[in-house]
């Protein structure tokens, strides 16, 4: 997996400080409309909004997968964060959150070798280890191999 | 037992994959045999075949939003749930899904 192709060390942030789901969307929002993988925070983070309040994106085991699908997506993209505080995220198993995959899915890629890598890291994010290993380590360039 | 899935999600991105991976996983450990077919941002994965419909005991979906080609099953045993359940509880959807029999 060449993870390069949806993610950079610009889109990896640690110890973010923040009080809610709200906050972080907007945060990872704003990080990827300064890589120029958004055009519009507002409409991206509609769309974020809007699939979170269908359904949680908090999966349990202290992560949450975030994710909009919208016009305003230039390059079908994943931002991270590692949060100094766990925050509430009405997760499936009831647990706050620690650790964010936020993606961003640019309308036209039906079928894209982009999407197939962001899911194969939602996948990747249903084991446990994995989770852990990426939860223990600080080191930005360090996760980014991880992913890869 | 043999069980077959669908997994299914508006997005079609990550809980079509997880949910799946979360049955695959969950049917291993309770000895059965299931093959889940994913329907997401890349049309349909995995396809379940007709053969696979007709040997198959009980048929889970797990979806929030419409599933293709659903006319395959016609006359089997569907226990439908949303997408989230599985990542949730695995073996509980597949233990809840064999009751149905």
């Amino acid at each position: 997996m060449n993870i390069g192709n949806v993610t950079n060390i610009n889109l990896i942030t640690i110890d973010l400080d923040v009080k809610t789901k709200e906050d972080v969307i907007v945060f990872l929002a704003e990080l990827l409309y300064k890589q120029g993988i958004v055009n519009s925070v507002e409409k991206y983070v509609d769309q974020v909004m809007e699939r979170e309040n269908h359904e949680t994106t908090g999966v349990g085991k202290g992560v949450a997968i975030p994710h909009g699908k919208s016009e305003s997506v230039l390059k079908s993209s994943v931002a991270i964060a590692k949060l100094k505080h766990p925050i509430e995220w009405n997760s499936l198993d009831d647990k706050p959150v620690d650790l964010v995959f936020q993606l961003a899915i640019r309308k036209s890629d039906e079928g894209d070798l982009h999407l197939k890598l962001l899911s194969d890291l939602a996948c990747k994010l249903m084991d446990d280890e994995f989770v852990n290993v990426l939860r223990d380590t600080s080191d930005k360039q360090k996760i980014l191999m991880l992913l890869d | 037992m043999k069980i077959l899935a669908i997994t299914a999600c508006a997005t079609g991105v990550a809980h079509t994959y997880m949910a799946a991976k979360a049955l695959e996983k969950a049917a291993k450990e309770l000895g059965h045999r299931i093959k889940v077919e994913r329907q997401g941002a890349f049309g349909i994965e995995n396809r379940i075949t007709e053969k696979d419909v007709e040997i198959a005991d009980v048929v889970i979906f797990a979806i929030d939003t419409k599933v293709r080609e659903p006319e395959r099953f016609n006359g089997k045993i569907v226990y439908e749930v949303g997408v989230s359940a599985p990542i949730k509880d695995g073996k509980k959807v597949i233990d809840d899904a064999l009751m149905k029999l």
